[in-house]
């Protein structure tokens, strides 16, 4: 049983509070959704009941908690772990070993238990997660997808009456959605309670019980998936909340860009450590067109876009830009890449110099035009860490169309985003379409393709293995492969 | 990782290794001989070949006879400034050699919860052993991000080159440390919220699926670099030089 009573919160850094006036109870055995767009309080939500909430992010907090009639901001955080567990957002931060069966083992270790009955339990959550195939390996070598898999098995070997995950799905491929689909069902079978903050709707359906909708730190009303599966287009831009059903999400009709200029490719190879990881024999792609790389995790989506954009210098074939064939260091001079870790491409001390960086003698109005177009020229003067994540994006892009990069390659842009910022994500992308301009984004998020994507390259084992442009006809295959019916 | 059984090598316990780590860091600055120097790398080299890492004790074997070789050859000539420079570049990186070798196969054959267990068991301050085994954690997620930002450097056309780190050091590094050190701050304040939500601070026994604790081996290696550490304070007291 977990009661919340008027509760407001407010972060040590922040003058605007993040929960205010929160009342909220659930039940044992309930599963919760916690739903809303960014920044609404639902990761606040789920620190407070994890009790992450005082001891790890301070603040001032009124009114009253209680998780299993444990009060979580006073006792300390241990205390509460034997009770709740919490599944992180990002699987490549949680893990505190490097070894998966330690991983497991890692919880119990620190309860004391024996060794004997620690390697019993790690056998019976492996067991029971199906994941035996993972056991005794290097973390840093697994999937995205497997990687969760294990933090949830840690958390399982436990044995926590409460379940808090926090957005589990954001880095996860379709496939290893369905999987996290089964454990959640295994927990719920088992009556345990679990808190989900989520955006991502469609494998909930059957799980939720109830989805409470949060806006500006106030819980504003109480939705059943039914509801939300009704839900227009409209209502999910306003509420952030992704369809709950993803067979009738409609197909847009994209701005068209004529345009006579193609990247072709030919006999694109390369190989790490002799062993072939990319295999194209011929590929052509139009400027003015946005390409959606799809295909599993570990494919070889990020090896085709860095071979394409020149970042390996070992590769082989040959890559022809607008007729012109072009070596590796010539295409890495027009290409540029939008990480999924954005943090890692900014550079410099304020928005302005991070745009201009590298460049010289490009004109000012020109750079006035950019800020515009990305809508970021009243941060011109911001330091680039200060910006939220969104705002980091596009100062990236504006740095890559000032540069007159010709190649723009997107990992998973829209990776843990509401439904709204996917939306803005759309719409940006609209805009640096242009005549002369090569767009690829990798992606696993279908509403996503559907939205902004003109054409769709699957890859599988290093190969393209299938390369369609999106229309009605060909919309079949994509959810083929996505396995909507 | 190295098991028992798995392979010809012996699972040193972490306390073991981080007192070898220690002592021989000690020893080595005790002596200033090349025959000193080279037992110290050969008993160091000997510790890594047994304890799991056989192939980087051949590879820093190499490299410690290259920069000896390196040494003599350049020795005439150290009036000049560039071959002064080189000579004292050589000079360094030997010397520390022996700490680079034995803290890198401390990180890379020691699991985290072997080396948290091992902290518990030495009764070190709870504070302690979290700040710790994060930075523990950190090292193998340092070379990944640093991986990324070489890759994101590139599309900027700054990237490390000899050429920029000769005519714009110190922009360079900056380009380079700003992303890195904002993603390792990032990464372990994640790191560290996740293992508290697991547990890790609670007070009282910690145990280990992998026992820990010492054998025979753990005793005769310690048992050597202590007393080779003995000797060489009296004799640093007594006023011989090695």
């Amino acid at each position: 049983m977990i009661e919340m009573k008027d509760v407001s919160f407010c972060y040590a850094q922040s003058d605007t509070e993040s929960l205010c006036g929160v009342n909220l109870s659930i039940a044992d055995g309930e599963c919760i959704l916690l739903c809303g767009k960014s920044g609404c309080g639902k990761t606040t939500m789920t620190r407070l009941i994890n009790g992450m909430i005082p001891d790890f992010y301070d603040g001032e907090l009124k009114g009253e908690v209680l998780v299993n009639g444990i009060n979580p901001i006073s006792s300390p955080l241990h205390e509460i772990s034997d009770m709740v567990g919490t599944v992180f957002q990002n699987p490549r931060t949680q893990f505190y070993t490097m070894n998966t069966t330690s991983e497991i083992a890692f919880g119990c270790e620190n309860r004391g238990m024996e060794p004997d009955a620690i390697r019993k339990r790690v056998t019976q959550a492996a067991e029971d997660l199906g994941i035996q195939g993972l056991l005794d390996r290097n973390i840093f070598q697994l999937s995205g997808g497997e990687k969760q898999k294990i933090a949830f098995a840690s958390i399982y070997a436990v044995n926590p009456e409460v379940y808090v995950l926090d957005e589990p799905s954001s880095n996860l491929d379709c496939f290893a959605i369905r999987e996290l689909r089964s454990i959640l069902e295994l927990l719920k079978a088992q009556g345990r309670t679990v808190i989900l903050a989520e955006h991502r709707t469609w494998y909930l359906e059957e799980l939720v019980d109830r989805a409470v909708y949060m806006e500006q730190g106030k819980i504003v009303r109480e939705y059943s998936m039914q509801e939300l599966k009704r839900f227009t287009m409209e209502e999910r831009i306003e509420t952030g909340i992704r369809p709950v059903s993803l067979s009738d999400y409609p197909l847009s009709e994209k701005k068209s860009v004529k345009s006579d200029k193609y990247l072709s490719v030919q006999d694109l190879r390369f190989a790490y450590k002799k062993e072939t990881a990319l295999q194209i024999p011929d590929a052509k792609f139009q400027a003015g067109n946005i390409t959606a790389i799809i295909g599993k995790n570990g494919a070889g989506k990020s090896t085709f876009v860095s071979a394409l954009s020149g970042i390996f210098k070992k590769q082989k074939g040959t890559v022809c830009m607008d007729g012109k064939r072009q070596n590796p260091k010539e295409r890495v001079a027009v290409s540029y890449m939008v990480m999924q870790e954005v943090n890692h491409q900014l550079f410099t001390d304020s928005v302005e110099e991070e745009i201009v960086l590298g460049t010289q003698g490009l004109s000012a109005d020109r750079l006035e035009h950019i800020l515009e177009q990305m809508d970021i020229a009243d941060l011109k003067e911001r330091h680039p860490m200060t910006l939220s994540g969104g705002q980091k994006q596009r100062v990236a892009i504006a740095a890559a169309v000032f540069c007159g990069k010709k190649i723009l390659i997107f990992d998973e842009p829209t990776s843990g985003l509401d439904f709204s910022h996917m939306m803005q994500t759309v719409i940006l992308l609209q805009k640096l379409k242009s005549p002369d301009t090569y767009i690829f984004v990798i992606t696993h998020d279908y509403e996503f393709i559907l939205s902004a994507c003109d054409e769709v390259v699957q890859i599988e084992m290093g190969c393209i293995k299938e390369k369609y442009s999106l229309n009605i006809k060909s919309l079949k295959k994509l959810r083929d492969f996505y396995q909507i019916n | 990782m190295n098991r028992d059984g798995n392979r010809l090598c012996l699972n040193f316990d972490p306390r073991t290794k981080i007192l070898l780590l220690i002592e021989l860091d000690i020893i080595l600055f005790m002596g200033h001989s090349l025959i000193y120097e080279t037992c110290v790398l050969l008993f160091c080299s000997l510790i890594l070949a047994i304890g799991g890492q056989r192939k980087s004790a051949a590879k820093f074997l190499t490299v410690y006879m290259v920069f000896v070789v390196m040494q003599w050859f350049v020795d005439p000539y150290v009036e000049i400034f560039i071959f002064s420079l080189l000579h004292f570049i050589t000079v360094c990186v030997r010397k520390l050699l022996p700490c680079i070798m034995l803290g890198k196969w401390l990180i890379a054959t020691t699991e985290v919860s072997s080396f948290v267990a091992a902290l518990w068991k030495m009764k070190i301050p709870r504070d302690v052993i979290i700040t710790t085994s994060v930075m523990f954690r950190c090292f193998p997620t340092i070379k990944e991000e640093w991986e990324s930002i070489q890759i994101a450097m590139k599309m900027r056309g700054i990237d490390l080159n000899m050429k920029r780190m000769v005519t714009s050091p110190v922009r360079t590094m900056e380009y380079l440390f700003v992303p890195l050190f904002i993603s390792v701050l990032n990464v372990s304040d994640e790191l560290a919220a996740a293992a508290l939500c697991r547990g890790l601070d609670k007070p009282g026994h910690h145990t280990c699926m992998e026992p820990v604790c010492f054998r025979w081996f753990d005793y005769v290696f310690m048992m050597v670099a202590t007393i080779w550490l003995f000797v060489m304070c009296a004799l640093w007291i007594r006023g011989y030089a090695v």
